[in-house]
Order: C-alpha cells, then sequence, then structure tokens
C-alpha cells in the first residue's frame, strides 16, 4: 500500500495541460452565478430559449413586438441562462482503497484532483467528501483557480479508516449537500449495500458519475490453490481452493456487478467507468473520460 | 481369489486413516489479504472448508480417494485367480549359486554377473511369458514358482545369495525340467561358470537347455580335503590331514598355517607342482578338556577365497565305557582292553536296564539280553526277537565269502576265508544292514535306529577262527567307535558344505540354538537326542549354544577349486512338439487394478477441478 500523502496528486504540466477540459454534464443544473454551463433557469443570454407571456413587472426590453403586433398580445422573449454548476467530489477512503500497486486510493484522489481542477477553471462551485466509516468529511464548496492549492490540501490528507458503510455515508450526502450538482463518486464498491448506496445518491437528481476504481489485482486476481482469504476491512476471512473455474466465477461475479452498477447509473442519467488503478492517470484523464463522455 | 501377500492388504489401515485424517484435519492454508471478500463469497460458497465431520459427508472424492487406496492395496497383495490358459513360453531361469560363483576373476564376481544376465533376460522376455527361478547349489532350491510378474521375478533374482557349496546340477536341472513339464516348448536357461562335470542322460522333459556361461579361467589353490584322525603311534593325539589342490600351469610356493583359535600353532612351507595336488599332515595335535576350533589357511590370495581356509573341531578325548556280559572269553577281552581309552567291566549275568545306560557300550557275549538296549550295544551268538532280521537254518563249517568293507565297522579288515564252525545265518529286515556274510545269508548286521547303534554277530566267535585273525582287533576297535560316535559326522564333527549336520543332543532339551560362522543364531528342533541341520552353506565352525557342542563345515569340493569355465553347448530334446498347450496357471490382477485405480485418480482430479 502506497502512502497516499508522499505523493503530490499532481505535477504542475499535468493541470496546464487539464485545463483546456470541460466537464460533460447532461441535464441542466442550477447553478448560482453565472458561469459557463446551461441552467435550468431562463436568461437573458444571446441564445433563444423560449416563449412566455408578459406578466406585470417584467423587463419591456424583451418584449417581442413583433409578435404584439401579429397577435395582439405580449409576450416575452426567452434566453438560455449560463450558471455554474455544484460539482462534489466523492472519494472512498476506507481501507480496501488502500490495496492495489499503485493504490486504489491514491488513484482515486487524483482523478478527483483532476477533476475539481477541471470544474475549478471553469468557475464551477467544487465540494469535496472523504467517505470512511460512514462518514463523510466534508470540504466546503469552493469557486476559482485559486481554489484549487485547498482543494489538493484537502484531498491530500485522506483519514485512516477501516470500513466503508458506503450506503451510511450515502446517506449523510444527501442530508448535508441539498444542491443539486455533478457528483463524481470513486469507490471500488467494497460494501454489501453499494446498490443501496448509489440508489440514495441517485435520488436527488443529481449527475451521478460513478468511477469504479479497481486494481489490477481485482480485476485479474493472481490467486490459486488453498487459501485463508481476510477482508483487509473486517477482517473476515473465508476458506477457499481457487481453481482456474473458481477464477472464472469470480469474473462472472465482478462483470456481474458491474453490469448492475452501469445499469443502475444509466436508469437515472448518469455515467459508469472502470479505472483500472494501474493505468497512468493522464491515459485515464485525456482518453478514457473523453472517450466516454464524462470530459470534452 | 486368492493373494500372493495376502498380509499387504492390512496396509488399507493406515492407507485409508491417513486419507481420513487429512480430510478431517484442516487444510493448513495460504494467509492471503485482500481488499473484501465481498465478491469472493459468491464464489467460495461451495469451497469453504467447513466442520470437519460435515466434510465427510456424500464427499465423492474422499470416496474415489479411498477406492483408488483400496484398488492399490487390493494390487500390491496380488490377487490371483488359477484358470486355465494357452501358455506362452514357459523359462526356468536355473542360477548357479554354488561356492565358484564367488570366484572375483571377473568384477565384482561370477554371481553377480550372471545375475545381471539373467535380470536381461527377465527383462527381454515376451510378454505372456512365465518363468520360475532356480537357484543351483548342493541342494537345489526353487526361489520363485512359474509366473508373469516381472517385478516378483526381479525382486526374487534381486534377493538371490550364493552358497559356499558344491554343486548338484542334475539335480538342479531336473527340478527346473519338473517344473515345464506340462509346458509344450519350455525352455532352461543355466546361468553358469560350467564348474562340474557335462551334464548327460538328465532327464528335462521337452525342455531346451540353454547355458549363459560366466567367468574366465582363473588361477586358484584350494583345500579340497580336510581330516582329523587318532594318531597310530600316539593313543589320544590327533593328526590333521589337509589336501591342497592347484589348478595353475605355473608352480606355487605358499605357507599352511595351523590356528588353534586365534593362536598360529604350526606351519608348513609347500611347493605345488603346476596342476597338481599336495597334502600336508599336522601330527600329534593333543586334545584339552573343551572342544578347539582348528584352522588350516592358506597364505596366498587368489580368485576364491572360501577354499583357501579349511576348519576343523579337536574334540577332548573321553573314556569309552564298556559292559562285557560274558561267562569268560578270552580274545574278546583281550581286543577290547586293546585300545587305553576303552575302559572294560566284566559280568555275568545280563544287566538291569538302569546299569546298562550307565556304559557306552554293552557287549552280550552268548548272553541273551533282557531287553532292547537304550544305547550301544554288540550281540554275540545270540538271536533276540526283537532284533530285524529273520533267522534261517544254522549251517557248519561255512566260510565268510563277502563283507561290506565300505562300512566304519569294517574299515582296514580282511575277512577273506574266515571258517565259521557253527553259524545261524539270518536275512536282514529292512533297517539291517549286511556286514558278512556265508553263502547262506548274512552272519554279522548292524542297526542304526535314530541314536540307538547295534551290532549282531550270529555265531559263537570261538567256535570260528575269526578272534585268531589281526582283522578281529581291528574290527573291534572299529565296532566300539561307530557304536559310541552318535553319527560319523558328529563324532569328527566334519561336515561338508551343503551337507546334513546331526548334532547330538543329550539331555531334555526340545529345541537348541545354532550359531552360525556369521554370527546370525538359528533354532532347531530336538527328536531323539539329535538336532538335524541341513542349511550348511556358510564354511566355518558352528556352535551349539546349549551343549557347547562344535562342528565345521568345508567346502573341500574338487570342482568348486577348479575355477575352470566351461562352455557347455545347449541341448534341444528330441521331438519337440510345437504349439501351444492349454495349462493350469495362475493369472494375476494387480495390473488392472493398478489401472482402475489410476482412472480412479484421473477421475477425482477431473472431479476437483470442475468442483462436482
Amino acid at each position: 500500500m502506497t502512502p497516499v500523502g508522499e505523493n503530490p496528486l499532481l505535477e504542475a504540466s499535468f493541470l496546464q495541460r487539464l485545463q483546456r477540459l470541460q466537464l460533460l454534464v447532461r441535464r441542466p443544473l442550477p447553478g448560482q452565478w453565472k458561469g459557463e454551463h446551461r441552467s435550468p433557469k431562463r436568461g437573458y443570454n444571446v441564445e433563444f430559449a423560449d416563449f412566455r407571456e408578459y406578466t406585470p413587472g417584467d423587463d419591456l426590453r424583451y418584449v417581442d413586438w413583433k409578435a404584439y403586433g401579429r397577435l395582439d398580445r405580449l409576450y416575452l422573449k426567452q434566453y438560455v441562462e449560463e450558471e455554474d454548476i455544484y460539482v462534489l467530489l466523492l472519494v472512498d477512503c476506507s481501507r480496501s482503497m488502500r490495496f492495489g500497486q499503485p493504490s486504489k486510493l491514491l488513484f482515486a484522489l487524483q482523478v478527483a484532483s483532476a477533476i475539481g481542477h477541471i470544474a475549478l477553471c471553469r468557475f464551477h462551485r467544487v465540494g469535496a467528501g472523504l467517505i470512511a466509516d460512514g462518514k463523510v468529511l466534508w470540504m466546503r464548496p469552493v469557486r476559482g483557480k485559486q481554489s484549487l492549492i485547498p482543494l489538493l490540501r484537502f484531498l491530500g490528507t485522506p483519514p485512516e479508516a477501516t470500513g466503508t458503510a458506503l450506503h451510511q455515508s450515502a446517506q449523510q450526502v444527501v442530508t448535508g449537500w441539498k444542491r443539486r450538482g455533478a457528483v463524481y463518486l470513486l469507490t471500488d464498491l467494497m460494501d454489501e449495500r453499494w446498490d443501496t448506496a448509489l440508489r440514495t445518491l441517485l435520488a436527488p437528481r443529481h449527475e451521478l458519475t460513478l468511477i469504479h476504481t479497481l486494481s489490477p489485482q481485482e480485476i485479474h486476481p493472481d490467486l490459486m490453490g488453498d487459501l485463508l482469504l481476510v477482508d483487509s476491512e473486517t477482517g473476515e476471512t473465508r476458506e477457499v481452493s481457487l481453481s482456474p473455474t473458481a477464477l472464472s466465477l469470480y469474473q462472472r461475479a465482478l462483470q456481474q456487478m458491474r453490469d448492475h452498477a452501469s445499469a443502475l447509473c444509466g436508469h437515472f442519467g448518469g455515467n459508469y467507468l472502470l479505472a483500472d488503478s494501474s493505468q497512468s492517470l493522464e491515459h485515464f484523464i485525456l482518453r478514457e473520460m473523453r472517450v466516454r463522455g464524462v470530459l470534452a | 481369489m486368492r493373494f500372493v501377500e495376502v498380509w499387504n492388504l492390512l496396509w488399507f489401515v493406515p492407507i485409508g486413516g491417513a486419507i481420513l485424517a487429512l480430510y478431517i484435519l484442516r487444510l493448513r492454508r495460504r494467509r492471503v489479504e485482500v481488499p473484501a471478500i465481498l465478491l469472493w463469497t459468491q464464489v467460495v460458497q461451495d469451497f469453504q472448508a467447513n466442520v470437519p465431520w460435515q466434510r465427510l459427508r456424500k464427499h465423492w472424492l474422499l470416496l474415489a480417494q479411498l477406492l483408488a487406496g483400496l484398488l492399490l492395496v487390493f494390487g500390491v497383495a496380488q490377487p490371483y485367480t488359477r484358470a486355465w490358459i494357452y501358455s506362452g513360453e514357459a523359462h526356468v531361469l536355473v542360477l548357479d549359486g554354488s561356492a565358484s560363483m564367488l570366484a572375483t576373476d571377473v568384477s565384482p564376481n561370477r554371481f553377480e554377473q550372471a545375475r545381471a544376465m539373467a535380470r536381461e533376460y527377465i527383462q527381454k522376455m515376451p510378454p505372456g511369458d512365465q518363468a520360475a527361478i532356480v537357484l543351483a547349489g548342493a541342494r537345489p532350491r526353487v526361489l520363485c514358482g512359474l509366473t508373469y510378474n516381472r517385478t516378483e521375478l526381479l525382486r526374487t533374482l534381486k534377493n538371490a545369495r550364493p552358497a559356499e557349496t558344491g554343486m548338484n546340477f542334475a539335480e538342479s536341472l531336473a527340478l527346473a525340467g519338473a517344473l515345464v513339464t506340462p509346458f509344450a516348448a519350455p525352455s532352461i536357461e543355466v546361468f553358469t561358470d560350467g564348474g562340474f562335470p557335462e551334464p548327460r542322460d538328465i532327464d528335462t522333459g521337452r525342455a531346451r537347455v540353454q547355458y549363459h556361461t560366466v567367468g574366465n579361467p582363473a588361477e586358484n589353490a584350494g583345500i579340497v580335503a580336510v581330516d582329523l584322525r587318532e594318531d597310530r603311534d600316539a593313543p589320544g593325539r590327533f593328526d590333521l590331514f589337509a589336501a591342497i589342490r592347484h589348478n595353475s600351469a605355473r608352480e606355487r610356493h605358499g605357507t599352511v598355517e595351523l590356528w588353534r583359535g586365534d593362536n598360529l600353532i604350526d606351519a608348513q612351507e609347500v611347493t605345488l607342482p603346476p596342476k597338481s595336488e599336495a597334502t600336508v599332515l599336522f601330527r600329534q595335535l593333543i586334545p584339552a578338556e573343551r572342544p578347539d576350533e582348528l584352522r588350516v589357511r592358506l597364505d596366498w590370495r587368489d580368485a576364491l577365497a572360501c577354499d583357501n581356509t579349511a576348519y576343523a573341531v579337536l574334540h577332548p578325548v573321553r573314556e569309552v565305557k564298556v559292559l562285557l556280559v560274558t561267562r569268560g572269553n578270552l580274545f574278546l577281552e583281550t581286543a577290547l582292553n586293546l585300545h587305553p581309552r576303552v575302559v572294560v567291566r566284566k559280568v555275568a549275568s545280563p544287566p538291569t536296564a538302569e546299569t546298562a545306560s550307565l556304559y557306552d557300550v554293552v557287549v552280550f557275549d552268548n548272553v541273551q539280553p533282557s531287553s532292547p538296549p537304550t544305547g550301544g550295544a554288540v550281540i554275540i551268538g545270540e538271536l533276540p526277537e526283537w532284533f530285524p532280521v529273520v533267522p534261517l537254518k544254522p549251517v557248519e563249517n561255512s566260510v565268510v565269502v563277502d563283507w561290506q568293507n565300505t562300512h566304519p565297522i569294517m574299515r582296514y579288515v580282511d575277512l577273506a576265508s574266515v571258517r565259521l564252525n557253527k553259524a545261524t545265518p539270518v536275512l536282514p529286515k529292512p533297517g539291517a544292514e549286511t556286514l558278512m556274510e556265508v553263502n547262506e545269508g548274512a552272519v554279522m548286521v548292524s542297526v542304526q535306529k535314530s541314536n540307538r547303534r547295534w551290532l549282531l554277530i550270529t555265531f559263537d566267535i570261538t567256535s570260528s577262527d575269526l578272534p585268531l585273525r589281526v582283522a578281529f582287533p581291528v574290527m573291534m576297535l572299529n565296532a566300539l567307535r561307530w557304536l559310541t560316535a552318535p553319527l560319523e559326522s558328529g563324532e569328527r564333527g566334519l561336515v561338508t558344505a551343503g551337507g546334513l549336520a546331526i548334532i547330538p543332543v543329550p539331555g531334555e532339551h526340545q529345541k537348541i540354538h545354532l550359531r552360525l560362522p556369521d554370527g546370525h543364531t538359528t533354532e532347531l528342533s530336538v527328536q531323539d537326542q539329535m538336532a538335524p541341520f541341513e542349511d550348511t552353506l556358510q564354511t566355518g565352525i558352528y556352535r551349539c549354544t546349549e551343549t557347547g557342542y562344535l562342528f565345521a563345515v568345508n567346502l573341500t569340493q574338487r570342482e568348486e577349486t577348479d575355477l575352470t569355465v566351461n562352455r557347455y553347448t545347449s541341448q534341444a530334446p528330441s521331438g519337440i512338439s510345437a504349439g501351444m498347450k492349454k495349462v493350469l496357471a495362475r493369472r494375476e490382477w494387480w495390473q488392472w487394478l493398478a489401472g482402475i485405480a489410476l482412472a480412479v485418480l484421473l477421475l477425482e482430479w477431473i472431479m476437483y477441478h470442475r468442483r462436482w
């Protein structure tokens, strides 16, 4: 397990390359301030959106006088509003995430940092939550490039945790984060009630992007023979006699888990990405996430 | 179904126990930490090691392993059935196990070379052929009966050991022939150095005899005869005689040493001309109070070591107590008293059985014994009813026409023209041996019955001219010697290797222990105060632990000392009937069981990996 604190999450050269990217959020999300994301609100931008009848108090500058001439009724022209969005970075910091070479947690924190940097560059509001032992360690939403340092500092000090309790953490996220926004959840889903947690997060109509972070040892386990498997989080043990047949059963179970998670995210308009922690961060951010329509 | 090694079935107990124990005990598994066992839980349900005994329930793998173990154990027990089968070839491997095969003219010795050749022969035997192994020696032995089992044959061959004995090849060949009598075209393969006379007229049935000769002609000299006799000039002292044979074309000088126990007491220089025989004589050895081991040793090294030393036992001299029951016989008294070691007591009336048992020999001179004597006895001029002879019509003025000069009593005795005034010829019954005859029948008969020896002279010696002959005292001394020695070999303590040794066992011993020259001890049963022992396969001194009796076993076989290698040609019998013949043979099933066991193990392996 690689200590996260000893690794710089993002290098300066890589940060510069990230500035050209932007988050692809499909659904309109309400923001607070002007920004670059199309808001569900109607505003006064150049891009026409809709008409609506005039009501007293509306700004007469936006009355469509040509329509009034034809129809003898007052209609107001509405334009698309572009606002910032709330971006929430959720990183699972349980002990299982510290597995892999390199560690899954390090990889997840780097990805979260990269997404946060992209969002800050686009003037979105970025909040973060580190999930551990059923609790969420919050960082309040920040905005602007100058907030990158506090964000990296926050993500660079994950708490020492044992268990996940992802569903409990999801409940806390829903109650603690009232704004609809783009939620990026980086976890290995190693929790018995992971699907409940996903449903909880998807219920407030967040645009959830699940980055399923697994180590190569989990994707293709190199285990064989008579073993005593020990759960790193609970200490629970299982005696197994592994054979090629047993490993194929494991692969099938993993694939079922991925399919289920992907279907759940898709059903609620979210995204699902499998992240192999052994791949390079640049490749994942600059290629994988763009191919899968998470970044542009 | 029968088993060759039925006790091997007991192996199932530890093997089955071990399999069960391995299932009951938990496997020692490698501990591996994984991020979470969430996904593994779905996989491992079938593979979890649960409570020990639960694993045994309906566990096909365990059943398969137990079945495989059972089959293997049955295979090791070598089950067989007897069935009429069409035989293939049958071979009898006759392995020469005589002393000459110990010759080191080839490395390591001739016997090992013969063993290697026999092993190669077995390995090259065609499938379906069966073979037997006979170890030829002084007494041939069947080491392994006819079998198809190559492993058993090779194992038997590996365990075969040569003996320091002579070779009875005719008997070995006849035994080999008898083994393959039912077969149409069997073969007898003889692995030998040919150290025996050319075999002729030996009936081997339809078997073809093939010789595989080992060894090279080698120089050797050895002791081919040894004897210990009382010195004629010094009664009570003994002379040791040894004959040394030399088979080389060169003259040889050397020293012959005489050891008494661990002490070298004498040595003689000998010169052996090419291919000759020399004798050495060590004179006037004085017996001690206890039996002494004597060792004659040649001080040179040659190809055969076991004939360079000969052994003898110098027994203590003891008095011979003779009870003479007579009304007066000067000739007889004089003849008996001639020998200084003989103590004669004369009485007139027949002794009681208790009195007679105190004497070594009882001589009844014209006195009828009241009952059959329990020890040695000479009966003169009377015909007891219990004696195993049939009396014939008495004759007068008869002449001795023949006598058994090979019998110990008749050694150095000349009875030509001995005249008998009156005599009652007899017809010996089985068990009685004629020693002296007149025209009408036997007049002197000996009987040897277990440890009892009797001599019957059917005429009154005073009514013949026998007492006037030089032969008479000689004959009487021979008689005393023969009557007092339970057996000839027992008296002198000299046995030829491979021969039968009769060990006298006075007292009430039911069993005795015999210490062999190599230090091993064997137990013998005693019957009639004698213990027969026929496994005299080693040369050296044998000692009875209980009685302290010693006897010596020597090779003393000229054919074995002469290390000539005779390459005999194969003998094909006449009138061989070709073709297969139906014979009752042993059909072994262990190969099938081993095959089934392997199949079960393969199935178990597949089951294991398929997780059935």
